[in-house]
């Protein structure tokens, strides 16, 4: 026994899938496509205004004032039709996509077909014979699976906003006719199947639904002619000769009528018959889902756009809970009338099918959108997954709810912008604040994060060496490279120890002795790397940084820093330590080097000033100028003494809001300078932090 | 301690005058009866239903009797830098990676050094990166209404007055509102005493030097000098009322 699925006027209901509350108005669609453009399809409320296929759109306005046109949507059109195959598929494995609005399937296997044919006996009473039975109860004992299973078909696809007919019948294309018979459900019983239930029922007056089991012949022969979907051009004749219904069209004989109307009369009385059962083609439906629209007058706000994102949003997810799977992903297509598209790829935290919660997070994305023209179409497809299902660690505590807090997320990209909200990665090098901000995902354990491999090394830890060599203020790189390398390798030949000095290359500061991770060929072999890249122990103060770094000029006395302007603090500096460089990436073209100090001012605030260091002083800072040559960029005059104020009041405006100087290259125009110990230096620096 | 300003004048027999009363008890049925779900009894703050968070620091856990406050706000002012403001923030966000919480780090003037943070706290770590305090107060209110986080620290610290100056004191108030019903630690780090519904209010008066620079983190920790500030508190009001 075989079930077809019909949606009748497939393409208007496609269209008005997502405008339900148009469907009891006048509604006409019109095909585009055609060279004359005419209604095709209507609603029964603008067929009660006399309106009718084949009209054109001045015809049909013409008799109703208030009507609606819509046109034809190919892409709204296969969206049904995937909807029609997902519902079908989900009561039987046995489906065919016979044509567009039609879906055929076998109930074989399902358990329907021998209690549909055979309801229940029902013993008379004994005033009454079977023949005389009270309908009702024949009604009542017609078999209820079939019934039920039927009207959740319906029911599903009621939900979807389409309205089908379901016709049941031996053969598939009496079944498609059955479905086009105007009851919702129709049974068309065959002899074979009577044979198997003498029992005849009679309507089913539930309330809501009409099932019909008839008489196979009797169903064939009541059929209209236009149920057998002859060309325009035979049923015209058909009419022509008086005939309008199939029994009167069979009763012409296949012979004659096939002189006639030619060979395609008979297949229509091959399909007829009750002997030819065609196999179907079976088909999976498809694992696209799908919603698009064309908007007939561009968008140009949101609320629109959103009420359209809803209703998709809304037929996805239960196109997708149709197959036990919820949304994993939702991928937003917007094509602007420019040409242009906007896409983006949501991935949503916890699989959900949730509609208001898909729909939150379009929504929160859209609030912040800005397009350069106005929207044309909309394209939202969702990507199934399975529901989420992982244990969680006993001592690790999670997100309660990850769309919740993806939502804020976005909220707060949205506020304070994508690329200053999440959590910081530091890079692999020891130029100073290199970080890299990645997106917030706490979905997974630590030790699952925990990245396999080189990991940068903390700056901050120091050996006494340092601290030693730091206080009197007699660093020097150079000498240090020398000592850290060769003389860790005497004292541990197996490997380097975990607090070697660092090199040229590495910050001397603040007493971040860290080995050579940039140059691991220079590690002995069997170095085992955990002590090499381990975690070193928080020191010092920490800083608050000046993002950007304050500019600040700095006056040098006797080779220190002893005052300082800035727009953070003006006046005498009290402390100092330093100086202590650093740099990196020397084989490359973005090398660095820096000069530092720390710094407590006269009001007892600690910052830690910097600059950008020469290259030939980049290695050895010099005991007596006490700090490296300048940058020929950052060169300033030594000036008189009397000039002195004039230097100072002149304030740091020049240099405006210059970006910190870490890229600076060397050239030949790098000038030795040596000043007299006896007149102060000013010297362009930078505010990196304070310590607090 | 540092007793509020807000503290109601007593009687010479340490209860407030009868007027008074019956205004309070007219108020708070008013109150009632505008707002069916409005708490104005005093048993509805009792602190003793708090709970606590503990910070790992006796001098704060001691001081405030069991921890920071969940579902509520802790100021912690520091009026001058170098108190180790920073250095409480940084110790909070270690303990809640102990913890294995996930924290938000609501940055008023995106001055957070992340390069002295453990990987072990930066992957825990919700960095947001404001460019005013203004900024920072919405982006608060949001992790606040999210409600999956069990900390969030705002630093407004070095944000500058003019900023600090603009923002409203019911901002205080609504950020209090959030959090009553679950059960967030918000702590705020601010450069004054601002946050006027906070449950708790401590003030730094550290001083540390350049030596601090090479002194580790746990003994700068010990170092630390902290008040305690009473913070105006309703069952306080309604125990002298009574």
């Amino acid at each position: 026994m075989f079930a077809v699925i019909y949606i009748h006027d497939f393409s208007l209901q496609s269209v008005l899938r997502h405008e339900p509350e148009l469907i009891p108005k006048a509604v006409v669609l019109m095909d585009p496509a055609l060279t004359k453009p005419c209604v095709i399809q209507l609603t029964p409320t603008a067929r009660a205004c006399g309106i009718g296929e084949g009209m054109s759109p001045s015809q049909a306005m013409a008799r109703c004032g208030n009507l609606i046109v819509k046109t034809r949507s190919l892409p709204q059109e296969r969206a049904a039709m995937e909807a029609l195959m997902q519902t079908a598929y989900a009561f039987s494995p046995h489906i065919e996509a016979t044509a567009p609005s039609i879906c055929t399937i076998e109930l074989k296997g399902l358990g329907l077909v021998g209690r549909a044919s055979c309801p229940v006996r029902v013993a008379p009473r004994a005033d009454e014979t079977m023949e005389s039975a009270a309908p009702q109860r024949l009604a009542e004992t017609l078999a209820p699976p079939l019934r039920q299973w039927a009207a959740e078909i319906l029911r599903v696809l009621k939900q979807f906003h389409l309205t089908a007919q379901i016709g049941f019948a031996e053969t598939p294309a009496l079944a498609l006719l059955a479905a086009h018979a105007t009851t919702p459900i129709l049974v068309a019983q065959t002899e074979k199947g009577r044979a198997r239930c003498p029992h005849r029922a009679a309507h089913d007056n539930s309330i809501q639904i009409q099932t019909k089991l008839e008489e196979e012949t009797h169903f064939v022969s009541a059929l209209p002619i236009e149920a057998l979907d002859l060309p325009f051009e035979h049923l015209e004749i058909l009419r022509h000769w008086g005939i309008s219904t199939v029994g009167a069209f069979l009763a012409l004989g296949k012979d004659k009528l096939a002189e006639r109307l030619g060979p395609t009369v008979i297949e229509i009385f091959n399909r007829l018959s009750i002997h030819s059962i065609r196999p179907l083609k079976i088909a999976t439906p498809p694992e696209t889902f799908i919603e698009e629209i064309e908007f007939e007058n561009p968008i140009e706000t949101l609320e629109p756009l959103l009420f359209i994102l809803r209703r998709f949003v809304e037929q996805l997810s239960r196109r997708i809970e149709l197959l036990y799977l919820v949304v994993a992903e939702l991928h937003l297509k917007l094509g602007l009338t420019s040409g242009a598209s906007y896409e983006r790829v949501f991935t949503i935290p916890s699989p959900t099918g949730n509609a208001e919660t898909l729909f939150r997070t379009l929504h929160t994305h859209l609030e912040n959108l800005r397009t350069d023209a106005p929207i044309a179409t909309l394209r939202l497809s969702a990507k199934p997954g399975r529901p989420e299902s992982h244990q969680f660690g006993l001592f690790e505590t999670t997100l309660r709810n990850p769309n919740q807090f993806a939502e804020t997320l976005a909220r707060l990209a949205a506020l304070c912008g994508s690329d200053r909200v999440g959590t910081p990665v530091l890079e692999a090098t020891h130029r100073p604040d290199a970080f890299r901000m990645q997106s917030a995902d706490f979905s997974l354990s630590i030790e699952k994060k925990r990245p396999v491999g080189l990991c940068p090394v903390r700056i901050g830890s120091g050996s006494s060496h340092t601290r030693t060599q730091r206080k009197s203020g007699k660093t020097c790189s150079t000498s240090r490279k020398h000592w850290d390398y060769e003389s860790s390798l005497q004292k541990n030949p197996n490997g380097i120890p975990p607090q070697s000095p660092g090199l040229p290359s590495l910050r001397g500061y603040p007493g971040s002795e860290v080995s050579n991770v940039h140059n691991p060929e220079t590690i002995a072999p069997g170095a085992p790397r955990s002590r090499i890249y381990g975690e070193q122990f928080p020191r010092g103060l920490p800083l608050r940084r000046y993002r950007p770094p304050s500019p600040a000029r700095v006056e040098f006395r006797e080779r220190r820093p002893a005052l300082m302007r800035s727009a953070v603090f003006n006046g005498a500096i009290a402390h100092t330590r330093g100086p202590f460089f650093s740099s990196g990436n020397w084989w490359e073209n973005n090398r660095w080097w820096r000069e530092e100090w720390d710094i407590q001012t006269s009001d007892g605030n600690l910052y830690r000033i910097f600059r950008p260091a020469g290259e030939n002083d980049g290695y050895c800072n010099s005991p007596k100028s006490g700090r490296g040559q300048p940058h020929s960029k950052t060169l300033r005059k030594t000036e008189a003494p009397q000039n002195l104020r004039q230097v100072l009041e002149c304030g740091i405006g020049q240099t405006g809001s210059v970006p910190m100087p870490l890229l600076l290259e060397t050239d030949g125009r790098t000038q030795s300078f040596q000043p007299s110990p006896s007149q102060p230096d000013l010297l362009q620096y930078f505010l990196e932090g304070i310590y607090d | 301690m540092i007793r509020s300003s807000r503290a109601p004048r007593r009687t010479s027999e340490g209860s407030l005058p009868m007027s008074r009363i019956a205004n309070i008890i007219q108020l708070r049925q008013s109150l009632k009866e505008k707002f069916p779900g409005l708490r104005i009894n005093p048993e509805e703050f009792s602190p003793d239903t708090r709970s606590f968070w503990q910070t790992g620091l006796p001098q704060i856990d001691d001081l405030l009797e069991g921890g920071l406050s969940k579902g509520a706000l802790t100021e912690i002012v520091a009026e001058r830098r170098g108190a180790g403001g920073a250095l409480l923030a940084y110790s909070l966000l270690r303990q809640a990676a102990q913890a294995g919480q996930i924290v938000a780090f609501v940055d008023g003037a995106d001055s957070l050094e992340v390069t002295q943070l453990e990987e072990t706290i930066l992957s825990r770590l919700l960095w947001v990166r404001c460019r005013s305090a203004a900024e920072a107060l919405k982006a608060t209110d949001l992790l606040l209404r999210d409600g999956n986080l069990p900390l969030v620290l705002l630093d407004i610290a070095i944000n500058p007055e003019k900023q600090l100056r603009g923002i409203p004191a019911t901002t205080w108030y609504r950020l209090q509102r959030i959090l009553e019903p679950i059960a967030t630690v918000c702590v705020v780090f601010t450069p004054r005493a601002m946050v006027s519904p906070a449950r708790d209010r401590i003030f730094l008066r550290s001083h540390f030097s350049l030596d601090a620079l090479e002194q580790d983190h746990d003994k700068l920790l010990a170092e630390l000098k902290m008040e305690a500030a009473e913070t105006h508190r309703f069952n306080e009001l309604e125990a002298s009322a009574s």
